[in-house]
C-alpha cells in the first residue's frame, strides 16, 4: 500500500485534541434543513441492526495479548498530572510484574492508522474487536502502570516473534514511528516517574512528594525535632508510623506548613492555618477536614494522589502519599 | 473536538441542526488549521489556498460522510470504546482528507513542498555546493563561478521532459532524483536550491499531461506521445558528438529492415575491430537509455522513427 502523506503525520504530532469547543470561533448561523435530511436518510439505510455501544466495564485481571484503553491523563508519582496528546489504546504483551508495590506489564501501543503499516508490522484486519482495524506497533515496546488501564477492550493474539530484520522504512513510516515512540512516553513516564520517586522517598516503607506550582518537594523527614537526612538512615529505616516522627514541608510560597504523619488508620495531612482549605482525590471525592482555631486535619488516608485547595486557590497542590 | 453526542446522533441517522452546524464548525475549523487545500472537494480548483467558505464545507462535509459510509467506517461503531469515538471520528476524517490529497497527487503531481523537501535532500547526498556572492549554487562536479551561467527556469521547463507518476508509484525520491539530473545535463550550470525546487515541481505537475494532450485517464496515457521538441532534444544529445561512420554504424545495426547486421559484418565492412563495434554500440544504447524514457509504446514508436531520420541525416 502506497504510503501516506504529511496530513496524517501533522495530525498526530498536533496537540489540537486539547483545543476546547470555544476555540472554534465560527459556526454557520443558519442552516438549510434539506442537506440534514439527506445525510439522515444516508445514516439511517446505514444501520443494519440496532446495536447500542458498549457501556458494561469489565475490569479482567490483565493477561497477554489483552487490549485496554488507557487513561488521558494521570497523576504521576512526582504528583504531576500528565496528559495525553492522543488517546491511546495499547495491546499487553508481558504478564504482570511488581515495582516497588506497584503492579506494571509490558505494551505495544495500536494505532488506527494501519496505512503506514511496513513489512515487519502486524496489522489486525478484523474491524469487529475494537471497531476498526488496527496496527500493533511492535517497534514501540514499553511497560507501564496498570494503574493507567482504564477500559478492557478485547483479546488479540498474534505472533510475537519479529520477522524480516532488514525491513526497510520509507520516509513516511520512519516519521510515524518517530512520532509514536514520542507519543508513547506518556506511558512509560508512569514507570520513571515511580523510580524518581523511589530514589528520593523519605523512608524505606513510604514517602510523600508535594508538586506545589510546578516544582516538586520532598517533605523533610523528623523524629521529634531532629531531621533524618536521607533515606539511608537508621532512622528512615525504621519506617514513618510514630508519634514523634512527622514529614514537614515549610515553604515560603504557602501560607501554611504541611505536617504529613502516619499511623495504622493510614496517613493524616495537617496544616497549621484557620484558612479555608479542601482536600480531593482524583476522582473528585472530597474529604472531611477536623478543624480547631488554627488547624486543619485531614486524617485515614490511603496511599495515592490527593489536590490540596485553599483559599479557592485555583491551582491545587497535589500530594502524592505512598 | 468533534463531540461524542453529535457523532452518535449522526451515526443514528438523527442529526439535529445544532448537531449539523456542530460538525461545519468544527470541519471548518480544521481545514483552517491543518491548511487542506481545495482541491480535495473540487479537482480543477487552481486557487487552492484561497479561503474556504461555507458551501464549500459543507460540501466537503457531505463528501466525507458519504465516503466514510461507503467504506465502512462505521459498521462496528458500537465496539469502539465511548472515551475514544472522537478521536476515532477524527482519524477517519484525516484519513479520507490524506487519501483524496494522494489522489490528487497521482493526477497533478506532489506539492511544492514536499517537491522542496526531496531537492534538499537530495542535493546533500549526490551534489556540489559552492557560494558565489552571497547565494549558494549547486552543480553535478565540483565548480567555479566561470562555470555559473544565467539560466531561463521556463526554458528549462518547456524543453525538458515532464516526468509521468502512475497510480502505482509509491516513492516519489527517485523521480525527483532524476528530474535533477536532467535538469543538471541540460543546463550545464550551478543552479540555486530556489530555482531547482520550482523546475522539478513544475516537471512533476502531472496537470500538464492531462490538461493539454486530454490525458484524464491511464488507459489514454498509453496514447499519449510526447511533442517532437522533446524527441529532438533527447535526440540531439544522445547524437552530440557522433562521426558519419558511427552514425551509419548504429543506423544499420538498429534500423535495419531485414535481419539484423552482426557485428563481425560491420567491423569487416568499416574496417573496424569488432570489440571496438561493440562498445560504440553499446555506449550509444547506453545514452539512449540515459536521456530517453519511453512513455508508451506509441511515444517510442515515434522516437525511434526521429531517431532513424537523425542518424541517416548525419550519415550523408
Amino acid at each position: 500500500m502506497a504510503c501516506p502523506m504529511n496530513e496524517i503525520l501533522e495530525f498526530l504530532q498536533s496537540d489540537f485534541l486539547q483545543s476546547k469547543i470555544s476555540d472554534i470561533n465560527e459556526i454557520p448561523h443558519n442552516v438549510k434543513v434539506e442537506p440534514i435530511n439527506i445525510i439522515n436518510d444516508m445514516f439511517l439505510k446505514n444501520i443494519t441492526s440496532n446495536k447500542t455501544l458498549r457501556t458494561i466495564k469489565q475490569c479482567p485481571t490483565i493477561e497477554k495479548f489483552q487490549l485496554w484503553k488507557v487513561k488521558d491523563e494521570y497523576a504521576d508519582y512526582l504528583s504531576k498530572t500528565i496528559k495525553l496528546k492522543h488517546p491511546i489504546i495499547v495491546i499487553v504483551t508481558s504478564d504482570l510484574e511488581e515495582l516497588a508495590g506497584e503492579s506494571f506489564v509490558r505494551i505495544q501501543v495500536i494505532s488506527p492508522f494501519i496505512q503506514f503499516k511496513a513489512d515487519d508490522d502486524v496489522v489486525c484486519d478484523d474491524p469487529s474487536i475494537i471497531g476498526f482495524p488496527f496496527l500493533i506497533e511492535k517497534w514501540n515496546e514499553i511497560p507501564v502502570l496498570t494503574d493507567l488501564f482504564d477500559q478492557y477492550l478485547g483479546y488479540y493474539h498474534y505472533d510475537e516473534k519479529f520477522s524480516n530484520l532488514d525491513n526497510i522504512l520509507n520516509q513516511d513510516q520512519k516519521a510515524f514511528r518517530e512520532i509514536e515512540i514520542l507519543n508513547a512516553r506518556y506511558l512509560s513516564h508512569s514507570i520513571t516517574s515511580l523510580i524518581d520517586f523511589m530514589e528520593n522517598q523519605q523512608a524505606e516503607d513510604a514517602g510523600v512528594v508535594v508538586s506545589l506550582f510546578d516544582d516538586i518537594y520532598y517533605p523533610d523527614f523528623y523524629i521529634g525535632d531532629k531531621s533524618a537526612q536521607s533515606s539511608f538512615s537508621l532512622a528512615a529505616k525504621s519506617g514513618i508510623i510514630g508519634e514523634d516522627k512527622v514529614l514537614i514541608l515549610d515553604n515560603e510560597r504557602l501560607p501554611f506548613t504541611i505536617l504529613i504523619r502516619k499511623n495504622e488508620e493510614g496517613y493524616i495531612i495537617t496544616l497549621n492555618t484557620n484558612i479555608k482549605v479542601q482536600l480531593f482525590d482524583k476522582k473528585q471525592n472530597e474529604f472531611s477536614c477536623i478543624r480547631n482555631k488554627d488547624k486543619a486535619v485531614f486524617h485515614k488516608l490511603s496511599p495515592g494522589a490527593y489536590d490540596l485547595l485553599y483559599n479557592d486557590n485555583a491551582t491545587p497542590i497535589t500530594i502524592r502519599l505512598k | 473536538m468533534f463531540k461524542k453526542e453529535y457523532i452518535l446522533e449522526l451515526i443514528s441517522g438523527r442529526l439535529s441542526e445544532d448537531g449539523y452546524r456542530h460538525f461545519l464548525g468544527t470541519i471548518s475549523h480544521l481545514i483552517k488549521k491543518f491548511r487542506w487545500p481545495k482541491r480535495i472537494i473540487a479537482e480543477n480548483e487552481l486557487k487552492s489556498f484561497q479561503e474556504w467558505n461555507w458551501d464549500e464545507v459543507e460540501e466537503f462535509a457531505h463528501q466525507f460522510f458519504e465516503w466514510a459510509i461507503i467504506k465502512g467506517k462505521f459498521k462496528y461503531f458500537e465496539k469502539v470504546p465511548e472515551s475514544y469515538i472522537s478521536y476515532y471520528f477524527h482519524q477517519i476524517l484525516i484519513s479520507f482528507v490524506a487519501e483524496k490529497i494522494k489522489g490528487q497527487q497521482k493526477k497533478h503531481g506532489i506539492s511544492y513542498e514536499k517537491a522542496s523537501s526531496l531537492v534538499k535532500e537530495i542535493l546533500i547526498e549526490k551534489y556540489f555546493e559552492k557560494k558565489i556572492g552571497q547565494i549558494f549554487y549547486w552543480f553535478n562536479r565540483d565548480f567555479e563561478e566561470s562555470d555559473r551561467k544565467d539560466i531561463d527556469a521556463d526554458y528549462i521547463i518547456k524543453y525538458l521532459q515532464i516526468i509521468p507518476i502512475s497510480a502505482s508509484t509509491k516513492h516519489y525520491k527517485p523521480l525527483v532524483a532524476m528530474a535533477i539530473q536532467n535538469i543538471f545535463e541540460f543546463a550545464d550550470t550551478a543552479i540555486t536550491e530556489k530555482q531547482l525546487c520550482k523546475i522539478v515541481y513544475q516537471l512533476l505537475d502531472q496537470s500538464f499531461l492531462s490538461n493539454t494532450n486530454g490525458f484524464s485517464s491511464e488507459d489514454d496515457s498509453n496514447n499519449y506521445i510526447r511533442s517532437v521538441e522533446e524527441h529532438v532534444l533527447a535526440i540531439n544529445k544522445i547524437t552530440l558528438k557522433i562521426s558519419k561512420i558511427e552514425a551509419k554504424i548504429f543506423s544499420e545495426y538498429l534500423f535495419q529492415s531485414t535481419e539484423q547486421i552482426s557485428f563481425s559484418e560491420l567491423s569487416i565492412k568499416y574496417g573496424i575491430p569488432k570489440s571496438t563495434v561493440h562498445n560504440k554500440i553499446e555506449r550509444f544504447k547506453q545514452k539512449i537509455a540515459e536521456f530517453y524514457i519511453p512513455l508508451n509504446e506509441a511515444d517510442g514508436s515515434s522516437f525511434i522513427e526521429l531517431l532513424h531520420r537523425k542518424l541517416d541525416e548525419l550519415s550523408n
